[in-house]
């Protein structure tokens, strides 16, 4: 059986290489604005501030922080968002029913596919990168627990939009769902500015949700700002949050099979 | 010729009225989302401002302007070109715009306005809401002349929107798949949601004219309060023309490569 979904993985991961044009050319340009905001964005603030650190993060530090945090939102969000609920709309999810494997697995595995793919632009970025960036440099140690700690967030991820578009078995349209899902996680995890700005309240109870354990974790992780404490701490809230999630999607999908009729919008 | 064009759009107003109602948990969702990303695009800048008192030379109030006017174009945006944009690059790729060309209209006037998403209207006047809660906000007064220069640079912008989008979109005549450039514009986007005054050197010659997302939303925020407001308005004036006429030129050229389904 694990045969069978590592040959998905690896077919997944094939589909995904096919498609170079668009990917890289998307990366890039994300990447180019991301950085390009950030940079200007805080080095406004820090010149007209005077100071040499905000929140905690050095100048450098926070474009570090941009730069790595575009590889992990690439990692995270799937390849082909709406892909599940299209096939409940379409009728075609009948196909995958058909297979003797589990759908959501199987979905699961899709995601890590590209999530691979995504991981070795990273690989590929944390060699080059430190030639002209001099700030961007990853210790093996930090890459290790990071890399173990995106196994959480990609899995956390999934989760989250998954429930969005289970929603399809029940309503005509999901995109405002899962565009939502991806605001929230994205703001909520610390893609839009790393959550040590937020005000201390909100850092203490966003601590307690999935949400900085999507993101902001990893990527601080990777960063080499992390203790055993807090990589404790991570997997502990990412494990049990990881459980109640997947409880949730586990009844979400029985009761959403018994509502699909395979007819197609 | 304007009225037949005023007739044929009030048409898509009740047809998109009467296709609204039958799509009630759309509506409503979409107005959710739409809120909750108004409140974190005003949540980020209230967090900047946590560790900040200016960004880019502007205030916390000027910078609130300049949210409410980039998410009234937003609001606009969503209303009227959004949803009717989308589907360009999937007709193509289907070869299905013989439909639209053949219309004796504008083929880019029908293919943009065809569907007026109304629940983007009532987030709009939220959009709307929002810029009137930071001019009140603003403890400077403004003249209504400003107000009206504001405007003018407003629907410029607008505008300059909706060309630059036509643009990201053409090369799907060309690549026949995907959605062209579109996804790229989704990610430049981004720069519309920043002061553009945060932008130096290279990078400031870019986001005012090659990709001008400076000059769209920062541009008629900076006419309310800038002592000498002409070089905003003749740049506002100059890129829209430019890229209007680039937009039809190319549109027009894109229009030679077309192969339909039929073909």
């Amino acid at each position: 059986m694990r045969s069978i979904y590592l040959s998905f993985f690896v077919l997944e991961f094939k589909k995904w290489m096919g498609y170079r044009v668009d990917f890289w050319l998307q990366f890039v340009a994300n990447l180019f604005v991301e950085v390009s905001i950030a940079y200007f964005l805080w080095d406004s603030i820090f010149t007209f501030q005077g100071v040499s650190q905000i929140g905690g993060f050095s100048f450098d530090q926070m474009l570090v922080y941009y730069v790595i945090g575009s590889f992990v939102g690439k990692m995270i969000r799937t390849g082909d968002e709406m892909q599940m609920s299209r096939e409940i709309y379409e009728g075609t999810l009948t196909n995958v029913l058909l297979y003797p494997l589990s759908t959501l697995w199987l979905k699961l595995v899709v995601k890590f596919s590209y999530a691979a793919l995504a991981y070795t632009q990273f690989l590929l970025c944390v060699i080059v990168l430190p030639f002209f960036i001099q700030s961007f440099t990853i210790d093996v140690l930090s890459l290790v627990v990071g890399t173990y700690l995106l196994l959480y967030s990609i899995a956390l991820a999934y989760l989250l939009n998954m429930l969005m578009e289970l929603i399809a078995f029940w309503f005509e349209n999901v995109w405002t769902m899962i565009v939502l899902m991806r605001f929230v996680t994205q703001f909520l995890g610390g893609a839009y500015l790393p959550i040590s700005l937020y005000p201390q309240k909100v850092q203490d109870y966003l601590s307690l949700s999935p949400f900085p354990y999507t993101f902001s974790t990893p990527v601080k992780t990777l960063m080499g700002d992390w203790s055993l404490q807090i990589f404790i701490k991570a997997q502990v809230i990412s494990v049990v949050w990881i459980i109640a999630l997947s409880l949730l999607l586990a009844l979400v999908w029985k009761r959403g099979q018994l509502k699909y009729t395979g007819a197609g919008q | 010729m304007i009225l037949r064009y005023l007739k044929l759009y009030r048409q898509f107003l009740l047809f998109s009225i009467s296709k609204t109602a039958e799509f009630r948990m759309d509506f409503f969702a979409r107005i959710i989302m739409d809120v909750i990303y108004y409140g974190t695009n005003i949540y980020f800048f209230k967090v900047i401002f946590l560790h900040s008192s200016a960004l880019a030379g502007w205030t916390e109030s000027q910078v609130m302007v300049f949210v409410g006017i980039f998410l009234m174009m937003d609001g606009l945006n969503m209303t009227i070109f959004a949803n009717n944009l989308w589907w360009i690059s999937n007709l193509v790729n289907k070869g299905e715009l013989d439909y639209y060309l053949l219309r004796p209209v504008s083929s880019l006037f029908f293919l943009s306005t065809r569907e007026v998403a109304i629940n983007s209207f009532i987030n709009l006047l939220f959009a709307g809401g929002i810029f009137a809660w930071a001019i009140a906000s603003y403890p400077h007064s403004i003249s209504w002349d400003r107000y009206l220069l504001m405007s003018f640079l407003f629907v410029l912008g607008f505008l300059l929107y909706f060309f630059l989008r036509i643009i990201f979109i053409l090369p799907v005549f060309w690549t026949h798949g995907g959605k062209g450039g579109e996804l790229v514009f989704w990610t430049l986007n981004r720069l519309l949601e920043r002061p553009d005054r945060i932008f130096r050197s290279w990078m400031r010659v870019v986001v005012i004219t090659i990709l001008p997302f400076g000059v769209m939303s920062s541009y008629p925020a900076h006419v309310l309060w800038e002592a000498d407001v002409w070089p905003f308005v003749t740049g506002s004036v100059v890129v829209t023309l430019v890229f209007g006429f680039l937009t039809v030129a190319l549109w027009k050229f894109a229009l030679r490569s077309y192969s339909s389904a039929s073909s």
